[in-house]
């Protein structure tokens, strides 16, 4: 093939020295060619500049956000915009525009000032390409997650633009979902698009691409074939781990924590839901001392609403929890913060100071426990957070953000710690600190994590209580996932 | 709601709309603004959205009424001949006035805004020269403002697992401290996210002053068109009317 | 058609030497702020209602988007906040737009001067623009309603022109001086707490966009 002829073919072709934020070099040195019909995949640890390379990739950097880049972007196959963009949250990229899905996605089109006629193509086409055709007269309030992300992805699609750009798309999505994303994906390659995708989950990328950038602290490490680049065993970067199927982690050394005791969390027949809507029916739980446990089941089950009861922002309809020796059902929420505690799935729900110690010291101030600001530095050490006590919570990374959630939580020493999906968008360095905060809690009492990520569920936790429609329809342990398009 | 405005281009009803506060404002007193108040809830009651605009109307034209009666009633001018406390013909006259104008105001505007869904006026409105960015601000307002109560219902959750207390039972000063709580994550929440959706907005190639078309552009027949304009004559020739008087009464007094 | 008489109209009312800020486009970054602030607004303004206090806090997100964004971007804040409320509420709060536009102008001249970097100058600047929107708010109220709202504001100005004499004007006027200068710098202060813990880079990243 003639050099006019690859040429012809390349929707982007991307040279960069540096680009930087406010005077930060975030990152420098990369040269990048797409072609159509290529999955090019991007992975590193959190920090790495991964999104910078995705936003300026697609064109989106220079405009809302300010950055100074010094090389060339260039998209030879053209396009008015020439690449289309899917983050990582599914509802703030919406742009509210639309009542129904059928109408966000487009959005795109109506922007692009294109006559009726065609943009109703567009619509069509878009949500058959994202698989999202019969969510079209939906309202996306409504929509779950993975619902969302296609709705989405559809949006991107509208705009019919040579090369699509996705930013850790399936970082909050369940595995079904996410495997569906990826097979979307895959067609789409296959009728000519090209893409370029960042990820955390080593696996989906190892599947879907045809070959990968390893990223690390803003510059290229490798690139090359997946298994090459993803799968050495040590890994080429130990913060971002390696693939499962090559990995050989062994599972057990970590468990250092106390024989399992008594009960720390008792839950007998259990009844609570929203309204008129009943969620958990007869549920009853139990969880020893020193135990971490891992809960897992479809959206929906009743893990949050579980999670939730038990805190008390859910009052309970019939059935009582026991913390310890202390019956928690009839307490008020603030009360029962000082043995039980609740991280959310999103950090920013709750972080308002302007230091992280000042955050950390939160939790236990409140409650009057004595030695706040002692407590509150030994949480930030176990999450990974020791040494930026005086940074601003707003600067730091989500994942990061999330670890501080965890340690304010932590510093208010509860007997019982949830968590609600704390590995969504971490690397193997935050896994493992987050890890490392489970096992301290062993000591202290118990724990649960809802999760779907199993096989962080395998590493971290002693069993998993499978929740099913309101209540515990298995407990045991899940076989591994080593290979991401299992299911098919 | 079966409403026969929807099937209007939103724009008709809207000019109707603000032709008649004008006029109530504008034309001869106290009866303009009656017949115009029952115009307006005529319609209502045509359309199906009578008692709601009724009950939109009520609720400020009546306790306006009353707190206005009541204080020529109570402070009664010195040059005034009836005793306190008992409301002057005058007064309530006047007071009459008052209300019947604010009714109408709200009557004849509340057929829109009850009537007319907000986006589809807003789409309306864009297609005859709003700029996009107007357009894209009201509609992203609406929707805006039930996500934010969500998540306000979040934050509260989360700053109780942290042992904040609220509700029943907490006294103010508890209260007080637990507003930079509750504000803080909100208000800077809120503030991050637009910077998701502002670049989410770039990607979607919006631009704010640039033409957009629809994807089921709203109709807008000559018959409507040709209505609308009549609407615009007659409003500014009952304005030249009441100007013409007006100057009139003044040559005549001197 | 209307909209070009109504931005015609704008242009004659605004043609007096009034300071206007000059004028500069909305950016996209501005533009995502601006339905946040509105939905503030009304967040606040129900919650604090419910707390049947002599405040309102229902301007919070204008003063926020005018310091962190200019006057322009305030005023637009207010007139989509009091539209909104208008469509959502009832049509007598579309007469209150000026009150609106009036914070959102005087906000954003006391970002532009500094007034929001110390507590006491966000206090100032929260007097000044209380006086200012009562003053603006009674002076609508007087005209189109004959002096008194079915509210705390209205109710006060009977007791002050009972205990004064005063004519209704003056006590329109007097009651909701009174009843803003509690709660405008309340919001002001707000404003600055927030301010203070939003991470510096946010706020240059507006103000470079507001630039």
């Amino acid at each position: 093939m003639s050099d006019a002829g690859t040429a012809r073919q390349l929707a982007l072709s991307m040279r960069i020295r540096v680009i930087a934020y406010d005077g930060r070099v975030a990152l420098r040195d990369v040269a990048l060619d797409i072609a159509r019909g290529e999955i090019v995949g991007v992975a590193g640890h959190v920090g790495a500049g991964k999104s910078t390379l995705a936003l300026a990739a697609a064109g989106l950097l220079g405009r809302s956000l300010p950055a100074s880049i010094d090389g060339t972007i260039a998209h030879p196959l053209g396009g008015r915009p020439p690449a289309a963009f899917v983050f990582a949250n599914p509802s703030t990229q919406l742009t509210e525009l639309g009542e129904t899905v059928e109408e966000e996605v487009a959005v795109g089109p109506e922007n692009q000032a294109l006559p009726s006629s065609e943009i109703r193509a567009r619509v069509d086409r878009a949500l058959a390409l994202a698989d999202a055709a019969r969510l079209a007269q939906r309202v996306p309030r409504e929509l779950s997650g993975g619902e969302l992300q296609r709705v989405a992805l559809a949006s991107a699609l509208a705009l019919d633009a040579p090369l699509l750009v996705l930013d850790e798309p399936t970082a909050q999505l369940d595995p079904e979902a996410a495997a569906d994303f990826a097979r979307a994906l895959r067609s789409l390659r296959d009728s000519g698009v090209a893409i370029l995708i960042v990820e955390q989950n080593l696996e989906l990328l190892a599947a879907l691409a045809d070959r990968v950038l390893l990223l690390a602290g803003g510059a290229v490490l490798a690139t090359g074939a997946p298994r090459d680049v993803l799968g050495r065993s040590p890994p080429l970067d130990p913060r971002l781990g390696t693939l499962r199927s090559v990995a050989n982690t062994p599972t057990k050394e970590w468990r250092v924590g106390k024989e399992a005791g008594d009960a720390l969390l008792r839950v007998d027949d259990l009844s609570a839901g929203y309204g008129a809507r009943v969620v958990l029916e007869h549920l009853s739980l139990t969880i020893g001392a020193g135990e971490v446990v891992a809960w897992v089941g479809k959206n929906g089950a009743g893990k949050s609403t579980l999670a939730r009861t038990i805190m008390g922002l859910v009052p309970a309809r019939a059935g009582r929890i026991g913390v310890g020796h202390v019956d928690v059902t009839d307490l008020p929420v603030h009360e029962r913060a000082r043995v039980v505690g609740l991280v959310f799935q999103d950090p920013r729900r709750q972080l308002f100071s302007r230091t992280v110690l000042e955050e950390a010291i939160f939790g236990p101030r409140t409650l009057v426990v004595g030695h706040a600001e002692a407590q509150a530095r030994e949480a930030l050490d176990v999450v990974g957070l020791g040494g930026r006590e005086r940074e601003h919570p707003g600067d730091l990374a989500p994942p990061l953000q999330r670890r501080l959630a965890i340690a304010s939580a932590l510093a208010s020493r509860p007997k019982f710690l949830m968590l609600d999906e704390p590995t969504a968008g971490q690397d193997a360095e935050g896994r493992s600190f987050i890890r490392a905060a489970l096992e301290l809690q062993r000591f202290r009492g118990a724990a649960a994590v809802i999760t779907h990520d199993l096989n962080f569920a395998q590493d971290a936790c002693d069993h998993n209580v499978t929740i099913d429609r309101g209540h515990v329809s298995n407990i045991g342990r899940n076989s591994r996932e080593t290979d991401f398009f299992d299911r098919e | 709601m079966t409403c026969g405005l929807a099937r209007w281009n939103p724009i008709t009803p809207l000019a109707g709309a603000i032709a008649m506060v004008l006029v109530a404002f504008v034309g001869p007193q106290p009866w303009t603004p009656a017949a115009v108040l029952a115009t307006a809830l005529a319609i209502a009651f045509a359309s199906r959205i009578g008692w709601k605009v009724s009950a939109l109307t009520a609720l400020v034209v009546v306790p306006t009424f009353v707190l206005l009666v009541l204080l020529d009633a109570a402070f009664p001018d010195a040059a005034a001949e009836h005793a306190r406390w008992i409301p002057s013909r005058a007064g309530t006259v006047d007071a009459l006035a008052i209300s019947l104008r604010l009714g109408a105001a709200i009557a004849a505007l509340g057929v829109i805004v009850v009537g007319v869904a907000p986006r589809r006026l807003t789409r309306a409105l864009a297609a005859r020269g709003l700029p996009s960015w107007a357009a894209y601000l009201v509609i992203a307002s609406l929707e805006a403002v039930p996500d934010a109560r969500r998540r306000a219902d979040d934050v509260i959750d989360a700053q109780r697992c942290r042992g904040v207390a609220m509700g029943k039972g907490t006294g103010v000063r508890g209260r007080l401290r637990a507003l930079p709580a509750l504000a803080g994550p909100l208000i800077v929440g809120l503030v991050t996210e637009s910077e998701e959706r502002a670049l989410a907005l770039d990607a979607r190639a919006f631009e704010p002053r640039a033409k957009r078309t629809a994807l089921e552009p709203i109709a807008d027949p000559a018959s409507e068109r040709r209505a609308r304009r009549v609407i615009w004559l007659a409003l500014a020739g009952v304005i030249a009317w009441r100007l013409w008087e007006f100057a009139h009464s003044l040559t005549i007094a001197t | 058609m209307a909209v070009g008489v109504l931005r015609s109209a704008l242009r004659v009312v605004c043609y007096p030497p009034v300071p206007l800020p000059a004028r500069r486009p909305l950016s996209t970054l501005a533009l995502a702020l601006i339905p946040r602030a509105v939905a503030l607004n009304l967040a606040l303004g129900a919650v604090v209602g419910a707390l049947k206090l002599p405040v309102y806090l229902d301007s919070v997100g204008t003063i926020l988007v005018a310091v962190l964004a200019g006057p322009w971007a305030g005023i637009t804040t207010g007139i989509v906040s009091n539209s909104v409320l208008g469509l959502l509420v009832s049509p007598a709060l579309f007469a209150f737009i000026p009150v609106a536009v009036v914070i959102g102008w005087l906000a954003g001249l006391a970002g532009r001067v500094g007034a929001f970097r110390s507590l006491a100058g966000a206090i100032a600047a929260g007097l000044v623009i209380g006086i200012a929107a009562a003053l603006c708010s009674a002076v609508i109220v007087i005209a189109l309603m004959g002096g008194l709202t079915a509210s705390g504001t209205g109710i006060l100005t009977i007791a002050i022109r009972a205990t004064f004499g005063v004519s209704i004007d003056g006590a329109a006027k007097i009651a909701a001086v009174v009843t803003d200068a509690l709660d405008k710098p309340l919001s002001c202060v707000l404003v600055y707490l927030v301010l203070e813990r939003l991470p510096r880079r946010l706020r240059a990243r507006f103000r470079s966009a507001a630039a």
